[in-house]
């Protein structure tokens, strides 16, 4: 009896070692599955977010083209437009060269600036005009035509090799540029 | 409105040398004088006056003046300065430094006439830069980070990748939490034809191009176009900054090739030399330009400055970045050790500094480890070169365990650290994150810069156990 309760004993105790070694067997085994599984989860988490992160910069990208190219679209259209403006202004611009204003101010210039022996450039259409203010300064300048002045005049100094512009073209110019935005929210409306 | 009937035309010029004309007849031109020469064809082109005397004028004409011929040609002074207009209508568009449009679209329709020169801020109302501006780029948030009004140069080298960079910073860099209110302006001096299209294809695919402005001249323009470009980028930050409320970014590339156009002009007028043949007025030249960045009392902008320059023969004592060190607050600068390593951005992080950034980190701003891991990541990347050299000397089996650590750490440091995707965009606690993982191949014992209650919280072996 006691020889096979020793054997039981050595039996069980043989049984408990194999089991716990088993059960640590399996725990390592467990611990390798799960190093494993996280190991590749994170590397293809990782694979995915970039891949996510990809095409939302795609996306975001041909957003940005597609905002930009609608942007200039726009911008070229107002363009036209206020282009489109401005040369209906040029055509009216003689309207303003029958006002009393526009003569007294051709009258200052001329008196102020223009010596015997310069050159004066006019419009056609203001060479009477010019003629007789010339004569009334008594002044003895050489008046020449220029059509490309569309009203106000240029006036050259041959011995200084040097002109002055007066021109209409100028100030137009000018004050266009510096009411454009003003224009901008008159034909567009206001941003 | 103001209006100018100042607006003289002549004809009598007496010279043309180079990109200078001299005109006789001219008693009352004023210094910067913007001015048009009209050749015989009908052809126009803009100059400045850069020389006045009683009764002659010196010309500089900014597209050169190959066709000019003394007969036959009006020169018409404007009666102002340089001015361009500047609207916030130039984000996301492409222009020249005369404020000509590249892109295809039309000139600038509403805006503010500007004087490009700008002027220098008052000093007593500049407040001190303390707001971190993440460029996504490890080793500049990490190590040297940028705060907000800081002028932060890059120094590269030639053959470095110093144009993707400066494109990755671009479209990555932001203000955390004022993301929308963010724009960046780029001026691209003297580079070549296919560095412009890089840049413009960079920004148009990444979708960055919405809140990007560029500036461009090419290495084959005339050296005035590079001298403006700068300066007209600027403007437009002031502009966006301090009118209109937005955190600029003003990326300046390449600085050097701004230095050689003063350099090649300075020569062209005949002036004395300084060092290296560049004008004794370079560093005042540099510091207007430099000087125009910072934080205003009273407004919400500002304007943060990355100027990039290239060191001829990788050499810092050169005049270029060494007279940009003592204006700038700091740099960033590029190995070729590393790039020849194959790292990308190969920054060097020991030669690296940004005076500013320890004002920038911390609790409240980005993390509160951050300064401590910044301390211990320098410091242990300083032993780990000086490790390699003795290892190149007594051999790697005969350091010490501790020395050997402090060799792999090097080479994480490089490869983990500083080493990123061209497209990868790191969050600063990323980067943090990535700071902790590395500086954990050494023992504890070793990081002796860092606070025990933020090695408890933050390295690896301690995560997830408080």
């Amino acid at each position: 009896m006691e020889f096979e309760q020793l054997l039981e004993y050595q039996i069980e105790d043989i049984f408990q070692q194999i089991k716990s070694d088993l059960s640590k067997g399996v725990e390592e085994a467990n611990s390798y599955l799960d190093k494993k599984y996280n190991d590749i989860l994170s590397q293809y988490s990782d694979k995915i977010k970039e891949q996510i992160s990809k095409r939302e910069e795609e996306i975001g990208g041909e957003k940005a083209k597609i905002e930009v190219e609608n942007k200039r679209t726009l911008l070229n259209e107002q363009d036209f437009w206020i282009k489109k403006v401005y040369g209906e202004v040029l055509k009216r611009a003689r309207d303003i060269t029958s006002s009393s204003e526009y003569t007294e101010g051709i009258r200052k210039i001329i008196s102020d600036k223009a010596k015997d022996s310069s050159i004066i450039y006019c419009n056609s259409g203001d060479q009477d005009l010019i003629r007789s203010l010339v004569k009334s300064a008594k002044i003895k300048a050489n008046i020449q035509i220029d059509n490309s002045v569309i009203g106000g005049i240029k006036i050259t100094y041959p011995d200084q090799g040097l002109t002055m512009d007066y021109s209409l073209n100028l100030i137009l110019d000018q004050v266009f540029e510096s009411v454009k935005p003003k224009i901008v929210s008159i034909l567009f409306g206001e941003d | 409105m103001e209006t100018t009937m100042n607006i003289r035309e002549f004809k009598n010029i007496s010279m043309i040398k180079g990109p200078l004309v001299i005109v006789q007849g001219v008693n009352d031109a004023a210094y910067n004088e913007l001015v048009q020469v009209e050749m015989s064809d009908g052809e126009r082109r803009r100059g400045i006056v850069v020389d006045s005397y009683l009764g002659s004028s010196v010309v500089q004409v900014f597209e050169g003046t190959s066709g000019v011929s003394p007969t036959g040609t009006t020169v018409r002074f404007l009666g102002r300065g340089l001015e361009v207009k500047i609207s916030d209508e130039m984000l996301g568009r492409i222009f020249n430094p005369l404020g000509d449009p590249l892109d295809n679209g039309p000139p600038i329709i509403s805006g503010e006439k500007t004087d490009i020169n700008g002027g220098p801020i008052n000093p007593s109302m500049r407040e001190y830069p303390e707001e971190f501006i993440q460029t996504g780029i490890s080793a500049i948030d990490g190590m040297n980070p940028l705060l907000r009004g800081q002028k932060l140069p890059i120094f590269s080298g030639s053959g470095l990748p110093s144009n993707t960079l400066a494109a990755q910073i671009a479209k990555q860099a932001t203000v955390i939490g004022e993301e929308s209110n963010f724009a960046v302006v780029f001026g691209a001096i003297g580079v070549r034809y296919d560095d412009a299209m890089f840049f413009r294809k960079f920004f148009e695919e990444t979708g960055a191009i919405n809140r990007v402005a560029m500036f461009v001249s090419l290495a084959n323009e005339p050296p005035m176009m590079k001298i403006l470009t700068p300066r007209t980028t600027l403007s437009l930050a002031e502009y966006l900054a301090f009118e209109k409320d937005m955190h600029v970014l003003a990326i300046l590339l390449d600085m050097t090739n701004y230095c050689e156009s003063l350099r090649e002009i300075s020569a062209s007028k005949e002036e004395i030399p300084g060092r290296g043949g560049y004008p004794g007025y370079m560093y005042t030249d540099l510091a207007t330009i430099y000087e125009r960045a910072g934080k205003v009392k009273g407004k919400k902008g500002s304007i943060t400055q990355m100027p990039i320059l290239t060191m001829p023969n990788d050499d810092m004592t050169h005049p270029i970045p060494d007279l940009t060190g003592y204006i700038t607050e700091g740099q960033i600068v590029l190995d070729r050790s590393l790039y020849n390593k194959g790292i990308y951005p190969p920054i060097n992080v020991l030669m690296s500094l940004s005076r500013l950034g320890k004002d920038g980190i911390g609790e409240g701003k980005t993390r509160d480890d951050h300064k401590d891991l910044q301390n211990q990541l320098f410091a242990a990347y300083a032993r780990a070169v000086d490790t390699r050299g003795l290892a190149a000397i007594i051999g790697e089996d005969s350091l010490s365990d501790v020395d050997k650590k402090y060799l792999l750490f090097g080479e994480a440091f490089e490869r983990k650290f500083v080493t990123q995707g061209v497209n990868e965009n790191r969050s600063i606690e990323r980067t943090l994150d990535i700071g902790w993982d590395i500086v954990s191949i050494l023992p504890e014992s070793e990081l002796t810069n860092i606070k025990q209650s933020l090695i408890k919280k933050y390295l690896p072996a301690y995560r997830g156990k408080q």
